[in-house]
C-alpha cells in the first residue's frame, strides 16, 4: 500500500450494509428463513476472519523471520480491506447475540447452552409446505377481458407498479447520464443493470408462496418504492464526488458497480413486487394471472412513459417528479392496507402522511445541483427532453453544462475563434453562413468580422438559447435566423445555399451526434453549399500526438468528407478542424488574417502557421491506409470514437468481458429451451425497438416526443400481446412458441429492410410513420404473447414460473440493449446486427420446434 | 454429450478461444507488458541510471516514486523495466514529439525571448494527472507510442539545421527519459547550444544534482499547494518538487514557475496565498511565476474552465505577497502576459499570445530605472 493511499471504508462498509440489509427484509419477508440470512453472513464472518487471519500471520513471519513471501505487500491490503468488513459484520452479529451477552452478564455461563441449542433446534424443525408451491395452475378465460380488470381495484396497483418503474427508470437514467458520460455503452451498462437487478427481483420472488400476508408485504414494498428512488437519486448526487474525484469522467466499471449498487434496492424490489402480484392475484382469483400482471404492468410503463415525456418532463424537476411517484405508491400501500386490514397500516399510514408532509418543504434539487456543482452557484437548472441544463457561475464567468458536460463558459475566445476563422478565412467574401450549434457561446462576434449578410443559425435544443439569451452571454444580431429544428431536417428542407457550413457538435460519441458525420448528411449538406463553399466540422485535438485511435477516427471522418469533396484539410488546434470543399484550401490560417487585416485575440498571437501546415500535413499523412468511411446505418465514428474514449482508461476490458460472459454463461446454464426462448424474445424485442429508434432519428431527426411515443408503441404491443396471449392458453404448446419466435426473427429481418426504403427518397409521412407504428405494435405483440405462451408453458407453481419467466425476459433485453445498442449497431451496422438477431433467434426457435416434436411424439 | 456438458464445453472452448484471440488480454494474463521481442528497436534500450539492487529485486531512484517493478514490468513512468535483475530505459533517442517552438509556448518568458526551441517529447510520465493534455502519450510507453528516432547527436544536428539556439525537453516530462536527456544536455554545452527542461519536478536529489549543470532553465509545473490534492490529481507528492526547486536555485539554473490553476482542485484562495508567501520568502522572487487557464481535458471533462477573474486576482495576490513577475497564460485577450519592471513599472516586453510586440529591454535592464530584470536575456 502507498504510504498515502487511504482504505476504502465507506465503500466496504456501504457495501456490506446493503447487502445485508437486502437479506435482512428478504428474511423478514419470509423469503427464506431468519436462520439462512444469519448462515450466509456466519459465513462471510468466517471468510473475513479467514483471510484477514490467515494473512495477518504471513506478514508476521514476514516481519519477524523475514520470509519471502511473493506478492505479500499487494495482499496485505486484502488483509486490512477484510478487516474492516470483518469489523462490519461483527458488529450485526454482536447485535444478534445481545440477549445472550446480557444474560451471560446477568446470570453467568448457564443460559449459553440453552440458548444455543435452542436456536439449533429451532433451525432443524421441518419446514412448513405451502399449497400454492405444487399446486396445478389454472386458468379462467372469463377473468382475463379488460372490463374485469377495470371492475377489480386490487389491480390498480400493479398499474401503479408499471408506472413508478417506467417512471424512475427515465428520471434515474437521464441523472445518471447528467452524472457520468452519457455514450452508449453507458446507457447500455445502466439499463442492463437496471434489468438484471429487476429480473433478479423476480427470480428471488420465486418462493414467494411462503409470505402469509401477500397484501401487506406489497404493501410494505409500495411504501419502498416511493422512498427509495428520493433516496437513490439524493445518494447519486451526494456521492458523486465523494466516491469519485470532482469533474472526474467515471471509468466503464467504475460506472457499472457505482449503478449496480445504487439501483439495486429499487429495482429488486419492483422485480419481486412483479411476482408477489402475479402469485397474489392468481391466489385471489384462483386463475393464472402472470401473464396478466405483465400486461397490465407494461400498461402502466406505457401510460408512465407518455407521460413523463409528453408531459411532466417540461414542467417538474425530477424530485417534484419523485414526489408524484411518492404520493401515488403511497395511495396504493394505504389502498393494500385497507384492503387487507392489516396491522401494517399502523405504521404505513402516519410514515406515507408523515413523508407526503414534510417532502415539499425539501427542496432537493437545488440541494443536490449545489452537491454535484461544488464551487460553483447554480443560477439555473432546467430539465429539457434534450437532458439537463445548468447554468452556473464563478466569478464573472458564465458555464453551461449539459448533462453534466461543459457545453462553453462565457468569453473562452480560443474556441470561438479556431471555430469561425480556419474556415471563413478561406473564403474570398462569405455572406451566407449555415451555423449548425455553438452560436451563443460568443461565436457572432467573430463571424461578424466578415461581410456575412445572412447567418442561419440551427439549434436543436431551443431551452439552450432561451437560457443563453437570459444569461446575456451574447446578443443574437438581425441578421442572425434563428432555427429551433434537428440540423439534418433543416438541410432537408431549406431552399437556401451557403458560402460557409459551420458544424460545431460534439464529437460522435453516440449514434444519435453520429448522424452529423455520415456520408449521407454531408451529401445532403453539399446541395445547400454554393460553388467553392467551404464546410467546416471537428473532431478532438490531436495537436500533441496521434493514437492509433486517433487515427482511425479521423481517417473515417476525413474519408468520408473526402468522397463528397475535392479537397480536404485537417487544421489541429483545441479541436482538429476539418475543412472541405471544392476549391483550394491553405493551413497557413495566421497569414491570412493578417492580409484580410481581421482582428483576432487568439488565433493571430497564439498560433504559428509554419507549426499548423507541419502538424497538418503529419495528421493527414499518417491517417492512410483506412479506407472506411461513415454512413448513416454504419456509424463507425461512434464505434471507434467510443475505443478512443476508452482508451483514456488503459483498463484491461477484456477480463471484465470474459468474467461478464462466464456469469452470463453460468445464468444460461440453467435455462431451459423456455427461458432461452425468453430470453431471444427479450433480445430480439429490444433489438427491434433499438434499431427503429435509431432509424427514426437517422430519417426524421432527433424528435423527443416521437422517441417516447415509439417506445409507447411498443409498450402497448406488448400489453396488448400478453393480455390476448392468456387467450391462447388451452392451444399453448412448444411448436406454437417456436413459431412465435420465428415470426418475431421476421420482424427483425423487416427493420433494416423498411429502413433503407424510407431513407431512400421522399416518402409519404404518414406511410412512413405507419411502417413504424406497425412494426413496433407487431413487434410488442410477438414479445408479449410469447411470454403469455412460455407462462402457459412452464410447469410448477405460479411464483417459480412467475419468477423465472420474468426474470429471462428482462435478462434477454439487458443484454440485448447493451449489445446490439453499444457494440453491434456502432460496429457492424444495422444489416449484420439484424442478421446477427435473426440468427440467433431462429437457432432458439429451432430448438424449442424440435422439443416441440419430441413432446408430441 | 448432454446439453449442460455441451454449454459448458462451449463456454471454456470460448473462454480459451478469447484468451488467445486478444493479445492485451494475454498481456493481462501471463505475458510481461514489456519484452525485448515485441517490436522496440534495442537501439532505444539503455541500462538505467539511479537504481539499485535490493533483496526484493530493482529499486528505482530516479524519481519520489521508488518503484520496485516486477521482472519484465515497468515502473510508474511507462519507460524503465527491470530484466536479469537489472533496470533499463525503453525511452532513449524515441521521442513521439518533436517540434520548433518560441520559448513562451514552454511558459519561458525570460529566457531569450525572440529565439526558437527545438523541442522533444518522449512517451511516459511519473505522474497521473486526472487533467493530463498528453494523456494518450505520458501513460503509455514508448513501445506503444508512435515515435521518431533521434539519438541524441542527431538532436544537435537537427537543432542546428533549423536555427534553434536551445534545445528543450518538454510536451511530455522528461524526467522519465533520464539517460537520453542527460546525454543529449551534455552533448548540447559541448555544442554551444542551451538547454531546457519544462517539467513537474518530480525528480529525487541525486539525479537533480547531476542533471542541473548541464542546464540553463528549467520551467517547473506546480501541480497545487496541497499534499492531499496533489495525490488525488497527480499521485504525486509535493515536498519533493519543493525540495527540487531549492537544489534548481542553489545551483542556479534559471527558473520559471507555472501553475495551472484548476476550479475546485486547486483555486482556493488561502493555499494560493500561502504559495505565493513560500515562494516570495524561499528566495523564489525574482524567479517568474505562471498562472495558467485550465481546458477541460482527459479525466476532467466535467469541469468548467478557469475564469479570467480567477486568474487575474491571482496574479495580483502573488505580486502583493512579493512577487517580481506574474503572468496569466493562455487566456486570450489579456494583458497580463507583458513583462514590467518592478521598480518603474515600465512595460519592458509587450507580448500577446505567445508573440513579443515590442522588446524595449537594454543589456537586460530596464531603459527607464537601469533596473536589471532577472532571466537570460539577448539584448
Amino acid at each position: 500500500m502507498e504510504e498515502n493511499k487511504s482504505y476504502p471504508v465507506i465503500l466496504i462498509g456501504i457495501v456490506v450494509l446493503v447487502f445485508y440489509l437486502a437479506t435482512y427484509i428478504l428474511s423478514r419477508a419470509g423469503l427464506f428463513r431468519k436462520v439462512v440470512h444469519r448462515k450466509f453472513w456466519n459465513i462471510l464472518l468466517l471468510v473475513s476472519f479467514s483471510v484477514c487471519g490467515v494473512l495477518g500471520i504471513f506478514l508476521t513471519f514476514q516481519v519477524n523471520y523475514k520470509w519471502k513471501i511473493p506478492y505479500l505487500e499487494e495482499i496485505t491490503e486484502l488483509h486490512v480491506d477484510f478487516g474492516i468488513s470483518l469489523f462490519i459484520i461483527a458488529f450485526f452479529h454482536i447485535f444478534w447475540h445481545l440477549n445472550y451477552f446480557r444474560k451471560l452478564i446477568r446470570a453467568g455461563f448457564d443460559s449459553h447452552e440453552s440458548e444455543s441449542s435452542g436456536e439449533i433446534v429451532a433451525a432443524r424443525k421441518p419446514e412448513k409446505k405451502y399449497a400454492d408451491l405444487t399446486s396445478p395452475r389454472n386458468f379462467k378465460p372469463e377473468s382475463h377481458g379488460v372490463l374485469f380488470f377495470l371492475r377489480k381495484k386490487f389491480f390498480y396497483p400493479v398499474l401503479i407498479l408499471g408506472f413508478s418503474t417506467a417512471c424512475v427508470q427515465i428520471i434515474l437514467l437521464r441523472e445518471f447520464l447528467s452524472v457520468f458520460y452519457g455514450n452508449e455503452m453507458i446507457v447500455g451498462i445502466i439499463l442492463a443493470n437496471w434489468m438484471l437487478l429487476c429480473g433478479l427481483g423476480a427470480w428471488l420472488g420465486r418462493s414467494s408462496g411462503r409470505i402469509k400476508n401477500k397484501s401487506s408485504f406489497l404493501a410494505v414494498l409500495h411504501v419502498l418504492l416511493a422512498v427509495l428512488p428520493v433516496i437513490t437519486l439524493f445518494l447519486l448526487a451526494f456521492l458523486r464526488n465523494i466516491i469519485f474525484p470532482p469533474g472526474c469522467m467515471a471509468d466503464l466499471f467504475q460506472v457499472w458497480f457505482f449503478s449496480f449498487l445504487l439501483l439495486f434496492p429499487f429495482c429488486i424490489v419492483s422485480g419481486l413486487a412483479f411476482t408477489v402480484f402475479s402469485v397474489m392475484l392468481s391466489e385471489k382469483y384462483s386463475s393464472d394471472f402472470i401473464s396478466a400482471v405483465y400486461s397490465l404492468e407494461a400498461a402502466g410503463s406505457l401510460i408512465g412513459g407518455l407521460l413523463l415525456n409528453l408531459c411532466l418532463i417540461y414542467f417538474l424537476k425530477p424530485f417534484q417528479d419523485l414526489y408524484l411517484l411518492l404520493l401515488i405508491n403511497f395511495l396504493a400501500s394505504v389502498f393494500l392496507c385497507f384492503k387487507n386490514q392489516s396491522k401494517i397500516s399502523r405504521y404505513i399510514i402516519p410514515f406515507s402522511v408523515l413523508c407526503a408532509l414534510v417532502y415539499p418543504f425539501t427542496d432537493l434539487d437545488s440541494v443536490t445541483k449545489k452537491l454535484l456543482y461544488r464551487d460553483q452557484e447554480v443560477t439555473f437548472s432546467k430539465d429539457t427532453p434534450f437532458g439537463n441544463l445548468v447554468v452556473t457561475r464563478n466569478g464573472e464567468q458564465t458555464n453551461f453544462f449539459e448533462n453534466g458536460l461543459l457545453l462553453f463558459s462565457s468569453g473562452n475566445i480560443s474556441s470561438n475563434e479556431e471555430a469561425v476563422h480556419f474556415a471563413m478565412v478561406q473564403h474570398p467574401a462569405p455572406e451566407d453562413v449555415l451555423l449548425i450549434s455553438g452560436g451563443i457561446s460568443g461565436m457572432f462576434a467573430e463571424l461578424f468580422k466578415y461581410p456575412v449578410k445572412r447567418v442561419d443559425y440551427v439549434e436543436s435544443n431551443p431551452w439552450l438559447v432561451e437560457t443563453a439569451k437570459k444569461f446575456v452571454i451574447q446578443k443574437i444580431p438581425e441578421e442572425v435566423n434563428l432555427v429551433s429544428l434537428d440540423a439534418r431536417m433543416f438541410v432537408k428542407s431549406t431552399d437556401h445555399s451557403y458560402d460557409v457550413v459551420l458544424i460545431n457538435l460534439p464529437e460522435p460519441s453516440t449514434t444519435g451526434i453520429n448522424r452529423y458525420y455520415t456520408n449521407e448528411f454531408f451529401l445532403a449538406l453539399k446541395r445547400v453549399m454554393k460553388p467553392g463553399s467551404i464546410l467546416s466540422t471537428q473532431l478532438p485535438s490531436t495537436v500533441n500526438y496521434l493514437s492509433e485511435e486517433a487515427k482511425k477516427i479521423n481517417a473515417v471522418l476525413y474519408n468520408t468528407l473526402n468522397k463528397n469533396f475535392l479537397n480536404v484539410l485537417i487544421i489541429p488546434g483545441e479541436t482538429n478542424h476539418f475543412l472541405a470543399s471544392d476549391s483550394a484550401l491553405s493551413p497557413r490560417v495566421v497569414e491570412k488574417l493578417e492580409l484580410k487585416n481581421i482582428p483576432s485575440e487568439y488565433v493571430r498571437y497564439y498560433l504559428i502557421d509554419e507549426q499548423i501546415q507541419e502538424r497538418s500535413e503529419y495528421i493527414m499523412e499518417n491517417i492512410k491506409g483506412y479506407n472506411i468511411i461513415n454512413k448513416d446505418f454504419e456509424p463507425i465514428s461512434s464505434f471507434l470514437q467510443f475505443d478512443y474514449w476508452m482508451s483514456q482508461f488503459r483498463t484491461n476490458y477484456w477480463i471484465l468481458i470474459m468474467v461478464a460472459a462466464l456469469i452470463l454463461g453460468m445464468i444460461m446454464l440453467r435455462f431451459d429451451s423456455l427461458s432461452f426462448g425468453l430470453f431471444a424474445g427479450g433480445f430480439a424485442g429490444s433489438s427491434i425497438e433499438i434499431v427503429l429508434v435509431f432509424g427514426y432519428q437517422v430519417i426524421y431527426g432527433f424528435v423527443y416526443q416521437m422517441l417516447g411515443i415509439l417506445i409507447a408503441v411498443f409498450m402497448a404491443g406488448l400489453a396488448a400481446g400478453s393480455l390476448w396471449g392468456n387467450r391462447l392458453f388451452p392451444l399453448a404448446s412448444n411448436r406454437r412458441f417456436a413459431f412465435l419466435l420465428f415470426v418475431l426473427a421476421m420482424a427483425v429481418l423487416i427493420c433494416p429492410v423498411a429502413l433503407e426504403f424510407l431513407n431512400r427518397g421522399e416518402q409519404n409521412i404518414f406511410l412512413a410513420h405507419s411502417v413504424f407504428f406497425v412494426i413496433l405494435f407487431l413487434a410488442g405483440i410477438i414479445t408479449g404473447t410469447l411470454f403469455s405462451v412460455a407462462c402457459c408453458l412452464r410447469k410448477g407453481s405460479i411464483a417459480s414460473a412467475s419468477g423465472v419467466n420474468y426474470s429471462a425476459d428482462l435478462v434477454g433485453a439487458a443484454i440485448g440493449a447493451i449489445v446490439f445498442a453499444a457494440l453491434l449497431i456502432p460496429a457492424k451496422g444495422i444489416w449484420f446486427s439484424c442478421f446477427f438477431t435473426v440468427f440467433f433467434t431462429l437457432v432458439v426457435a429451432l430448438i424449442n420446434f424440435v422439443i416441440g416434436l419430441k413432446n408430441k411424439k | 454429450m448432454n446439453k449442460r456438458e455441451f454449454m459448458k464445453r462451449a463456454v471454456s472452448g470460448s473462454l480459451v478461444l478469447a484468451l488467445d484471440k486478444f493479445p492485451m488480454a494475454k498481456e493481462g494474463f501471463s505475458q510481461p507488458a514489456f519484452s525485448f521481442n515485441t517490436g522496440v528497436d534495442p537501439l532505444h534500450i539503455r541500462e538505467a541510471s539511479h537504481y539499485s539492487e535490493t533483496a526484493k529485486g530493482v529499486k528505482c531512484k530516479l524519481c519520489p516514486s521508488e518503484c520496485t517493478p516486477k521482472p519484465y514490468q515497468e515502473g510508474n513512468c511507462h519507460t524503465r523495466f527491470e530484466k536479469d535483475g537489472k533496470m533499463f530505459t525503453s525511452g532513449y533517442g524515441n521521442p513521439a514529439i518533436v517540434s520548433v517552438d518560441p520559448p513562451e509556448k514552454h511558459h519561458l518568458f525570460h529566457f531569450f525571448p525572440g529565439e526558437k526551441l527545438f523541442t522533444v517529447g518522449v512517451a511516459g510520465c511519473n505522474l497521473v494527472c486526472l487533467n493530463c493534455n498528453t494523456w494518450n502519450l505520458s501513460q503509455v510507453s514508448p513501445e506503444k507510442t508512435e515515435n521518431q528516432k533521434i539519438l541524441p547527436e542527431e538532436i544537435i544536428l537537427k537543432a542546428k539545421e533549423q536555427g534553434c539556439s536551445t534545445i528543450a525537453f518538454s510536451h511530455t516530462e522528461p524526467v522519465v527519459c533520464f539517460e537520453y536527456l542527460l546525454d543529449t544536455l551534455k552533448m548540447a554545452k559541448g555544442n554551444n547550444l542551451k538547454t531546457v527542461i519544462s517539467s513537474c519536478g518530480y525528480i529525487q536529489e541525486k539525479p537533480l544534482r547531476e542533471l542541473a549543470p548541464f542546464l540553463d532553465a528549467a520551467v517547473i509545473d506546480i501541480k497545487s499547494f496541497d499534499q492531499a490534492i496533489y495525490e488525488k490529481l497527480n499521485a504525486g507528492k509535493l515536498q519533493p518538487v519543493l525540495d527540487g526547486l531549492k537544489v534548481f536555485l542553489e545551483l542556479k539554473v534559471w527558473l520559471e514557475i507555472s501553475f495551472l490553476v484548476i476550479p475546485t482542485w486547486n483555486d482556493y484562495e488561502g493555499k494560493m496565498a500561502e504559495f505565493c508567501t513560500w515562494l516570495s520568502q524561499g528566495g523564489f522572487k525574482d524567479c517568474p511565476l505562471h498562472f495558467t487557464r485550465f481546458l477541460p481535458d482527459h479525466k476532467l471533462k466535467n469541469i468548467q474552465t478557469t475564469s479570467a477573474g480567477t486568474l487575474e486576482e491571482f496574479r495580483k495576490m502573488a505580486l502583493e505577497k512579493g512577487m517580481s513577475y506574474v503572468y496569466v497564460d493562455n487566456l486570450p485577450g489579456t494583458g497580463s502576459v507583458n513583462t514590467f519592471c518592478p521598480k518603474c513599472n515600465k512595460m519592458l516586453i509587450e507580448r500577446k499570445g505567445i508573440k513579443i510586440l515590442t522588446n524595449s529591454l537594454s543589456a537586460g535592464a530596464c531603459p527607464g530605472c537601469k533596473n536589471k530584470i532577472s532571466g537570460m536575456w539577448n539584448n
